[in-house]
């Protein structure tokens, strides 16, 4: 056995997979590997800690392989696993993907949910895939003075690129923003154009306190209709806060 | 009714008020079915599983702006708040006012688009009529791509109902009660043929544009999403068996995409109805629901379920754990042989969980571990199965233990005030009317139906 080698990255996607094909050049022996996409106060002994300069050509030639010889199921999976906000994520994605390539058919990897590593990455993609959705429903837009839509959100995982083409399907032809304030980055969507993602400073986002009365309006109006909507012989809030986490609510109109 | 008659020009928000209050009853709320992408210029698109934008404080989906058009109602339905005789305040939209409702809602995600139902203003024709025009206008005048439900009104004539067809993804049309005797008895201007033959008519119609669109691709789509349904329990005194009897000829006979089920709640104080002491049957309609899902995923039938000699459900056990405790002879099940189906019959495996362990059992043999990490729910499951020919512990199968194990209150009914709290606990786990749910448990299955 081998001394164990810790790869610390960046936690993109492009910082992991740079790891993933440096972790593969080092032979370390893969069982050897583990990567690290944050800072942790304590090292372990008897570990090499290797410092991974993100390359967009090493992680490029990562994801054709993977898209290759694992086909796109599985690659939205993986890609999906990286935007998770669990520490763990990198070294679960570097050792599905050795699985995968192990196999005569690696399009069948995330069937072996005997394999812890695949079975992590199966179930960090369906997290950040879960709350992709609620946000797809749970994100309010509010019109700002001159037309532009703006949403604040605060997810736990790095949800904006999975759900901003959702909206710019949706919504081709508004300028819209939707600014994750935990992370101090926005999709911006000018109208007719393209979403791209760009750096926002908590609080230096547009001022959504200027929404003028006519804004105020239509959020009295839907308000109205969620209070009216709901029958009170069954009012139930354990399952109103099962179904729609109170996290969420912050930035809610009706809430 | 001219006395509660809200004077027209009222304000929208008041209007608003009225008549989603109005239309609160109506149990379906889901947008699941339809997948259509943005046109580039309009406004939204539809996505397959549906999307959740809200849930009101009775814990239930909001997806669309569900409202009625009018709830100027000329009918007498005996348990409907909006009955004729009924002294409430009344009002109807205009189509503006709903397209700007609408436009605005879904600008700003609140909404995946609208649910139009109503009550009978001056004859159905005339009220669909009315409903057309604002769909029509939304379509056509805002570009709006969103989904649209319209709730269908029996008597209406056929031609209006084909053209409502071609601009709604889902239509509906209310079978109100499981037994056609309570029909009569709690609707009096309605009768199971006239809800019968627009329900055929949009399933006939149904059929025929796919196989047009088969042949054209640009063919017009007709209720792309389907057709669902709903009725009332609780009401008109009948049996689980008689309900889920129905539902599965809808599935069966008419290709119903969804049938729902409503919980009987009392508005209207009449000879005719029963009182419900206890609150509305809320833990019977979860029951129902749960077997709902048996019949359109899991590959039972009703009469696999229910028998004229037990013809309604334990409600302590959820109807899976019911057939189980009845079959005891078929288990236990070796997880690593087992075929599909019978995997998907025993308590504790789902679906998905199904499909995984046929999926992961051709690279090795599976453990209970992993079938944890599955997602199998074990202090259910582990009473049923063998992993290489190993139980977990020590089975016993006996239909008193089991049941105690299975219950999901702990072996004992509910009482009435708690009846509540325990639904509340358990409703996430089993098959509801979300397309939150329908996203859980994907979306394979209906392509039977």
């Amino acid at each position: 056995m081998g001394q164990k080698a810790v790869l610390c990255c960046e936690e993109s996607q492009e910082g992991i997979f740079t790891a993933v094909y440096d972790g593969w050049a080092g032979r370390y022996g893969h069982e050897n590997v583990r990567l690290q996409v944050r800072e942790e106060e304590d090292r372990e002994l008897f570990s090499s800690y290797i410092n991974v300069r993100t390359d967009a050509g090493k992680a490029r030639k990562v994801s054709d392989t993977v898209r290759r010889r694992m086909g796109g199921r599985a690659y939205l999976d993986i890609a999906r696993a990286a935007l998770s906000w669990e520490a763990d994520k990198g070294t679960a994605i570097y050792h599905t993907i050795v699985r995968g390539l192990s196999m005569a058919d690696g399009f069948r990897v995330m069937q072996v949910l005997t394999d812890p590593y695949v079975c992590r990455v199966s179930a960090l993609a369906r997290a950040v895939a879960r709350e992709a959705d609620h946000l797809m429903g749970f994100a309010r837009f509010s019109q700002l003075p001159g037309g532009v839509l703006y949403a604040r959100i605060r997810p736990r995982n790095r949800v904006l690129p999975a759900i901003a083409p959702h909206f710019q399907d949706r919504l081709p032809g508004e300028n819209w923003v939707i600014h994750d304030e935990g992370r101090e980055e926005a999709a911006v969507h000018p109208a007719g154009g393209s979403w791209f993602l760009t750096d926002m400073e908590a609080g230096r986002g547009p001022d959504a306190d200027r929404a003028g009365d006519a804004e105020r309006e239509i959020e009295e109006l839907w308000r109205g209709f969620c209070r009216s909507i709901a029958l009170q012989e069954r009012e139930n809030p354990r399952l109103q806060a099962q179904m729609l986490p109170k996290r969420f609510r912050k930035y809610m109109t009706e809430f | 009714m001219a006395d509660g008659r809200i004077a027209v020009g009222a304000a929208l928000s008041e209007k608003l008020r009225i008549l989603a209050d109005a239309a609160k009853y109506d149990v379906a709320c889901t947008s699941s079915g339809t997948a259509r992408r943005g046109n580039g210029s309009g406004l939204g698109n539809c996505v397959a599983a549906g999307i959740c934008h809200s849930f009101s404080g009775d814990g239930r989906c909001i997806s669309l702006l569900k409202v009625l058009y009018t709830n100027e109602c000329i009918y007498h339905c005996k348990y409907c708040v909006n009955r004729a005789d009924n002294d409430i305040p009344r009002a109807s939209f205009t189509p503006e006012e709903l397209c700007r409702l609408t436009m605005e809602f879904y600008r700003r995600n609140y909404i995946e688009g609208l649910f139009l139902s109503s009550g009978v203003l001056r004859n159905p024709t005339y009220t669909m009529e009315l409903i057309f025009e604002t769909v029509r206008r939304l379509r056509e005048d805002c570009g709006f791509q969103g989904y649209i439900h319209v709730k269908a009104i029996p008597g209406a004539a056929p031609d209006i109902i084909e053209r409502i067809g071609y601009l709604a993804d889902r239509m509906s049309i209310n079978l109100e009660f499981p037994t056609a005797e309570g029909l009569r008895r709690l609707a009096p201007n309605k009768s199971r043929a006239l809800i019968l033959t627009p329900m055929r008519q949009i399933q006939n119609r149904s059929i025929a544009c796919r196989e047009e669109l088969a042949r054209y691709r640009h063919a017009p789509q007709f209720v792309p999403a389907g057709q669902s349904t709903q009725m009332i329990i609780g009401a008109s005194g009948e049996t689980d068996l008689q309900i889920m009897s129905v539902a599965q000829r809808l599935y069966d006979n008419f290709g119903l995409k969804r049938v729902f089920y409503s919980a009987y709640m009392q508005v209207n104080e009449d000879r005719a109805l029963p009182a419900l002491p206890g609150g509305p049957p809320l833990l019977r309609e979860h029951r129902l629901y749960q077997a709902d899902w048996l019949l359109r995923f899991y590959g039972f039938r009703a009469e696999e379920l229910l028998s004229q000699e037990r013809p309604d459900f334990d409600i302590r056990l959820d109807p899976k754990a019911n057939w189980a405790l009845r079959h005891l002879e078929q288990f236990p099940v070796e997880v690593n042989r087992a075929p599909y189906e019978m995997l998907l019959r025993v308590p504790g495996i789902g679906v998905k969980s199904a499909r995984r362990i046929v999926q992961a059992r051709r690279y090795g043999a599976v453990d209970f571990e992993t079938l944890k990490r599955m997602g199998v729910v074990l202090r259910r499951a582990c009473w049923f199965l063998l992993c290489r020919g190993k139980p977990l512990q020590p089975l016993r199968l006996e239909e008193g233990f089991l049941a105690d194990i299975l219950a999901e209150t702990g072996g004992r009914v509910p009482p009435a005030g708690e009846e509540r709290a325990f639904h509340q606990m358990t409703l996430f786990e089993a098959g509801l009317t979300l397309p939150e749910m329908e996203v859980l448990y994907g979306t394979e299955g209906r392509a039977v139906l």
